[in-house]
């Protein structure tokens, strides 16, 4: 074929291959916009693998596809530069006879030739130039919208307003706080964050809810639910009494009693209090002269200061007062005058004693407990409430602690009712030997049963560190160094 | 070798082809004024050996036009004008008796004016079907039989036939089947007033054709060879075949012009004509292959006196002429 067909033909073909080129890339982008916008939309994410491969696949096949379909034969060339050159079917019959020999064809092949010749390809243009364009406009248009949508995080906010439903509710909770027993100086700050959440959901004057966004309410409440869980923090102070107890009492009595105290269980803790005055009984310390007697009820009341003074609570507080009145009067049952005689008027003296205190200190602190409780599960249906209201999900409100359990571990879970045949005191009274010696004692940090000695310098080192620090009162500083000494000493004659 | 000292002599006779249609129109130039595409026309026919049917009010110069042609291609001219009364023998003779000098009484066959070249076949519609058809007969097989003898034509040998359109009474108008022996139906126009004005300055002095020789019979009969070997794609074949074959309403694919405004259609000849006349056509106009554009202009002369149209074109104004370009068009639009 001549040299000037030739040159027709290398261009259309190269025409065709950037129009499938177009195409294909056109259909790839659109593929890509096409998985990429509703993906974002519903927030579910892909691996990008999976765009790279759907839009490469689309690429070839719809390139590939497009080619095939235009691809340029010789007479598809010979008839467009027919065409485009208004060369009346000259070059359709030049590629058609292109073999004759017939002098009419040779001559008809000459002339074409020189015509194509003195034409050139500059005339010959893209056949597609609109469509391709068009196409790679919406394709690129769609790419860059989808991938801008992308990038801005797509999921378009969803807002929502407080209806006079979601107001009434909020009102409810507001008077709900009004009429507990709440101390006054936490109800206000729980007031004033109830208040604060309404001025933010809802516009009295208007009378219509503001349209928040989701992330918007999460923010609301949590700071809410979190300064309204600080404020009532401050007068439940059951459980970080109760935590100190948990840690660092050593008695069994004491231990199970800051249990149920850090879980503001009212009634267990009474009970507690209650068996362990049972176990106060004459009878019971038979076998134990009035001095043991007295150190061991000395050493009860100093663990309860030291766990006390521990907790960081302030000594005003009611339910820190109670446990402190109570241990100051054990420490007095103990320094009962006729303690030093081996009398059994003595040991009697010191257990009654030891009695009264209980028995005056156990219903105050029921009382106390059961009033933070209350306290707590304000709190909690506060807590609860906006949740519900504002239909928050667990995984996006604030945490404000746990709630305790006062189960003992390796004992029934208590159910909170008083059990006054269910001494959870344990310790004197019990038959066995008295705390102070190498009885076994519950370890908290791996919860076994352990020698008491294998703990002995961990508590240790925590009383003289809450003495250093000012945190013991004075009075019991003294009684607390004879337990300790009275313990080491102990210790130094068991392993002689 | 061979190959090359035919192509060296086709491409003389293809600059002679082209020379020659040249001096022809510029010699027919000189006596008719106007009328280039009946010119075309006719110089087509001749070459592709078809005759032509003219339509045209008198005085157009259909009888010039023939005669400078006769002088133009140094071809023997005859008119015929028919009339009713005219005879078979009085077109292509007869035998008559003559006494010879010795007194011997001998048949001789008198040659009737058929015996020509160029012959201008006047009103045919005129003369009685026996007449046109012994005229047709000639035309189509370029021989008279008279008695026992065949006498062939000169070749090449031409008819124009004419019909006036305004006097129909008493006519015999010419049946399909005889109209197809044309392979042109042309209408020669009224010429326009500046034509006309042409007209009369020329014709002033002398009516005489001025025209004069510049081809003979054997050089029309080269051309003739020459354009037979002009080569065509198929495509424009099938295009051509296709566009015959709509012109009938009773073919399934035939387009909607046919079916709702034809009677009947155009026959095989008109394929042979058009493929033929577009041959040279393409030589005239100095291309060397049959292209759309040759099948398209000459469709209308091909086509206007094979196509019946019906009552349904005459209803909506549309003449043959119409119908062909509708025809036309939608063959186009199916073949893309």
């Amino acid at each position: 074929m001549n040299d000037d067909f030739k040159k027709f033909r290398s261009k259309i073909i190269a025409h065709a291959v950037i129009e499938s080129v177009i195409a294909g890339l056109s259909a790839g982008l659109i593929v890509v916009a096409a998985l990429l916008l509703p993906l974002t939309l519903t927030g579910i994410t892909v691996n990008a693998g999976i765009y790279v491969g759907a839009g490469l696949g689309m690429f070839v096949i719809v390139g590939g596809l497009t080619f095939v379909l235009i691809r340029p034969t010789e007479k598809r060339i010979a008839r467009r530069v027919d065409t485009e050159l208004a060369m009346h079917e000259k070059v359709q019959t030049l590629v058609a006879f292109s073999s004759s020999n017939e002098p009419m064809a040779v001559i008809q092949r000459d002339d074409a030739n020189s015509r194509l010749a003195a034409a050139g390809t500059k005339k010959i243009k893209f056949k597609r130039a609109w469509q391709c364009s068009v196409a790679s406009v919406v394709a690129v248009g769609l790419f860059a919208g989808a991938v801008t949508v992308a990038a801005l995080g797509g999921k378009p906010e969803d807002t929502q307003a407080a209806d006079n439903y979601t107001y009434t509710r909020l009102r409810n909770l507001v008077g709900t706080v009004q009429n507990s027993s709440l101390d006054e100086a936490p109800k206000a700050i729980v007031l004033e964050q109830l208040n604060l959440v309404i001025e933010s959901v809802y516009d009295v004057e208007k009378q219509e809810g503001i349209p928040l966004t989701y992330d918007e309410r999460v923010t609301i409440v949590s700071q809410a639910v979190v300064n309204i869980d600080a404020a009532i923090d401050t007068v439940v102070t059951g459980e970080p009494i109760g935590n100190s107890m948990y840690e660092l009492c050593v008695d069994l009595t004491l231990y199970e009693l800051g249990i149920h105290i850090r879980a503001l269980s009212g009634g267990t803790a009474y009970s507690t209090m209650a068996a362990w005055n049972i176990v106060l009984d004459d009878d019971n310390f038979n076998s134990y002269d009035a001095a043991t007697v007295a150190k061991a009820i000395s050493e009860y009341a100093a663990q309860m200061v030291v766990a006390l003074s521990a907790s960081s609570v302030s000594a005003d507080d009611a339910l820190y007062t109670i446990l402190a009145g109570l241990a100051s009067e054990l420490g007095d049952a103990a320094n009962t005058p006729a303690a030093a005689d081996d009398a059994s008027d003595a040991k009697a003296a010191i257990l009654s004693a030891a009695r009264d205190a209980v028995g005056k200190y156990a219903p105050p602190l029921r009382l106390e407990l059961q009033a933070q409780s209350a306290d707590r599960q304000l709190d909690w249906t506060i807590y609860n409430e906006l949740q519900e209201i504002f239909g928050i999900a667990d995984e996006d409100m604030p945490d404000i602690g746990e709630v305790y359990e006062d189960t003992v571990p390796g004992q029934e879970g208590d159910d909170g009712k008083e059990d006054e045949d269910d001494p959870s005191g344990g310790g004197a009274g019990r038959g066995d030997a008295l705390y102070g010696s190498d009885s076994l004692i519950y370890d908290y940090t791996t919860g076994e049963q352990v020698q008491y000695g294998e703990v002995f310098d961990r508590y240790n080192s925590i009383i003289v560190s809450l003495i250093n620090d000012g945190r013991i009162d004075e009075k019991y500083i003294e009684m607390i160094n004879a337990y300790l000494n009275a313990l080491a000493q102990a210790r130094e004659e068991e392993e002689q | 070798m061979e190959d090359k000292q035919n192509l060296t002599e086709d491409l003389e006779k293809v600059k002679k082809f082209s020379k020659a249609i040249s001096d022809i129109k510029q010699e027919i130039r000189k006596d008719v004024v106007g009328q280039e595409e009946i010119v075309d026309s006719v110089i087509t026919a001749i070459i592709a050996g078809g005759n032509v049917l003219l339509e045209g009010v008198p005085g157009v110069g259909k009888t010039r036009l023939v005669r400078s042609f006769s002088k133009a291609l140094s071809l023997p001219f005859s008119r015929i004008q028919f009339t009713p009364d005219l005879m078979p023998s009085d077109v292509t003779g007869t035998n008559v008796i003559e006494k010879d000098a010795e007194g011997k009484m001998n048949t001789i066959f008198r040659r009737g004016p058929i015996f020509a070249n160029l012959i201008l076949a006047d009103e045919i519609n005129r003369a009685t079907p026996k007449t046109q058809s012994a005229m047709l007969e000639v035309m189509q097989e370029h021989n008279v039989t008279v008695g026992d003898t065949t006498y062939k034509m000169q070749e090449p040998f031409f008819v124009l036939a004419t019909e006036n359109p305004i006097e129909q009474d008493g006519t015999y108008p010419l049946p399909e089947a005889q109209m197809d022996r044309f392979m042109f139906k042309l209408i020669m126009k009224f010429p326009s007033v500046e034509e006309l004005a042409d007209i009369v300055n020329m014709t002033q002095i002398t009516m005489a054709e001025n025209a004069t020789a510049v081809v003979d019979g054997p050089t029309i009969l080269e051309m003739r060879e020459l354009a037979k070997h002009v080569p065509v794609i198929d495509e424009v074949l099938s295009y051509t075949m296709n566009l015959v074959a709509n012109t009938h309403p009773e073919v399934e694919s035939s387009p909607e012009a046919a079916k709702k405004y034809v009677r009947y259609g155009a026959s095989p000849r008109a394929a042979q004509n058009l493929i033929t006349c577009a041959k040279v056509r393409a030589l005239m106009n100095g291309n060397y292959n049959v292209s759309y554009e040759d099948i398209d202009v000459l469709a209308y002369p091909v086509l206007r006196h094979r196509i019946k149209i019906n009552y349904n074109a005459v209803n909506d104004h549309l003449g043959v002429d119409d119908v062909i370009s509708l025809l036309l068009k939608q063959t186009k639009k199916n073949s893309k």
